[in-house]
């Protein structure tokens, strides 16, 4: 069973043959293969070859979790150099096809490493990053900023 | 070794590898909202508050019941002092081997009395939001001096309680108890109603001397003159007395919260400590382990630092009497005799202290709280 094959798809048509075992980190394959045994090629509309191809990355490094705590932490060691090589953007991209392929496991671990990323972040800086509106007025913005002072509190801050 | 390793490990590591921001593909400009809201549930509590002013969309986000109830940040180290009449509050981030594992506690959030304050008039504050929370309590009884203050939490209904008794010289045989966010808050009176006869709770508690663990309040007290450990339950309010078990000895340092078990440290007076764990309540069964001082691990260092408790991954943690400029915190496994020293950068430095107008004098008087779970509630 395990030493089947299965090609996944991407958008933009690039093809990646992995283990059955593999794919079925991804959940969305893993339903999909219920559904129907018989499948071996299955194309995945909402995500790119190059993020598909970190998604496998992670999914082939977690696909024996085993209980151990060596191996645990050997693991624990690999999710940090591993989300280390992503900048901001990457992450973003990575955390929706995480979502869409319904890989619990990374979607817990980018979401924790784009929090990490950002804590520093200012509210304008945030805007840009994530493409967000400001609907506030500026009075309505004061108000908040001036609700939350203690927020932007530098003084309350360790900086480095 | 280790020690040369951790020491460049400090508070700006992680924010060490930010990347320049960058506006995104229009795919992830649409981040889904619940995606949205994963990832601010992981911040800590000031970016997360901070994050209101980015739009309505964010602001909705984390101020919506769900997301308030739900945030609840790693086990961190709180550090708070006073400077006139400002206090300032720090959440460091706590080494702990295993970030994931937590048996903290929502207790681990909230403080009880603010530093400094006068006696008899107890706060209930989240030091977190900077808040102190609700408003000032009323002293529950004119007639008492001197008092203690506990605040309890019970998970089943998920009410805190804060229990006030007298201390000193006087023997008492009831307390004052309060539950917070009830209808009509107001001090009842509770008697303590034991066999053994009037307690008395010799001097004001600190901190180290009273724990809630898992529903049950534990503090230092005497009957005729004999040290024991009371416990109060806080869902059914009933007291009851704990020896202590061994024999006088040895003196009860400090009581800690460890994998949901009452810990209490002992002293014989000299250098030597051991660690007792409450392995059964209900029969009064300990067991026990000597500690190495931490001169063993660190010659020197022992008058410089001082034990405030224990990690969940069982690691002690002793902090700094006073910080002149950037401080060390010392982490040990008494059970692996591991040592780390962990570098905090950023307070006490001469950048901070021009910010703050602090001098160049030594900051004294720090607190430092194992475990600080950040919340966004208030009680």
């Amino acid at each position: 069973m395990s030493s089947n094959k299965i090609v996944l798809t991407s958008s933009d048509g690039e093809s990646f043959e992995v283990e059955e075992v593999v794919a079925r980190k991804l959940q969305i394959v893993g339903h999909m293969l219920e559904d129907d045994c018989v499948i071996n090629e299955i194309p995945l509309q909402n995500v790119t070859g190059d993020i598909l191809s970190m998604v496998i990355e992670y999914c082939k490094t977690h696909v024996d979790e085993e209980e151990s705590e060596e191996a645990q932490t050997k693991l624990k060691t690999w999710d940090e150099e591993f989300m280390k090589k992503f900048d901001i953007k990457t992450l973003l991209q990575i955390i929706l096809a995480a979502n869409y392929l319904n890989v619990k496991g990374l979607l817990d671990l980018v979401s924790q490493t784009i929090a990490d990323t950002i804590k520093d972040y200012t509210p304008e800086q945030i805007r840009e990053v994530f493409g967000v509106e400001n609907d506030y007025t500026e009075e309505e913005e004061a108000e908040v900023r001036k609700e939350n002072a203690w927020a932007f509190d530098e003084a309350d801050t360790p900086k480095p | 070794m280790e020690q040369g390793e951790e020491k460049n490990e400090n508070v700006t590591r992680k924010s060490g590898r930010r990347s320049e921001p960058s506006s995104l593909s229009k795919s992830a400009s649409s981040l889904l909202l619940d995606l949205t809201s994963e990832i601010l549930l992981r911040l800590p509590a000031k970016s997360a508050v901070r994050f209101r002013s980015v739009s309505k969309l964010w602001s909705s986000i984390t101020t919506n019941p769900y997301f308030i109830n739900s945030f609840q940040s790693r086990p961190n180290l709180l550090l708070f002092f006073r400077e006139g009449e400002r206090l300032l509050v720090f959440t460091l981030p706590q080494h702990n081997r295993n970030p994931n594992g937590s048996s903290s506690q929502p207790i681990d959030s909230y403080h009880i009395n603010y530093p400094n304050i006068k006696a008899g008039n107890p706060l209930v504050w989240n030091p977190t939001m900077r808040k102190l929370l609700p408003l000032p309590l009323r002293k529950p009884e004119k007639s008492w001096k001197s008092m203690n203050f506990f605040l309890g939490y019970e998970p089943v209904e998920g009410k805190h309680k804060v229990v006030c008794m007298p201390c000193g010289r006087a023997y008492y045989d009831e307390c004052q108890v309060l539950t917070l966010g009830s209808d009509q808050e107001s001090w009842r009176t509770v008697k303590t109603n034991h066999k053994g006869g009037p307690v008395t709770v010799h001097r004001t508690i600190c901190y180290g001397q009273c724990r809630c663990i898992n529903g049950v309040i534990y503090y230092l007290a005497g009957i005729n003159f004999v040290l024991v450990i009371m416990s109060f339950d806080v869902r059914s309010e009933k007291f009851d007395v704990i020896e202590l078990p061994w024999d006088n000895k040895l003196w009860p340092t400090m009581l800690i919260s460890y994998e949901g078990r009452l810990v209490c440290l002992s002293s014989n007076g000299n250098n030597s400590r051991s660690m007792w764990v409450l392995e059964d309540a209900e029969k009064q069964e300990w067991s026990s382990y000597n500690l190495l001082p931490l001169s063993h691990y660190d010659p020197g260092s022992e008058d410089l630092f001082k034990l405030i408790g224990i990690t969940i991954d069982g690691e002690l943690i002793y902090v700094p009497n006073a910080v002149f400029e950037s401080f060390d915190v010392i982490y040990i496994d008494p059970k692996r005799k591991t040592f780390r020293r962990v570098g905090y950068r950023g307070i006490g430095d001469k950048d901070f202290r021009q910010r703050n107008e602090l001098g160049e004098k030594p900051l004294r008087g720090l607190q430092f709280y194992p475990n600080h779970i950040e919340t966004l509630m208030s009680l």
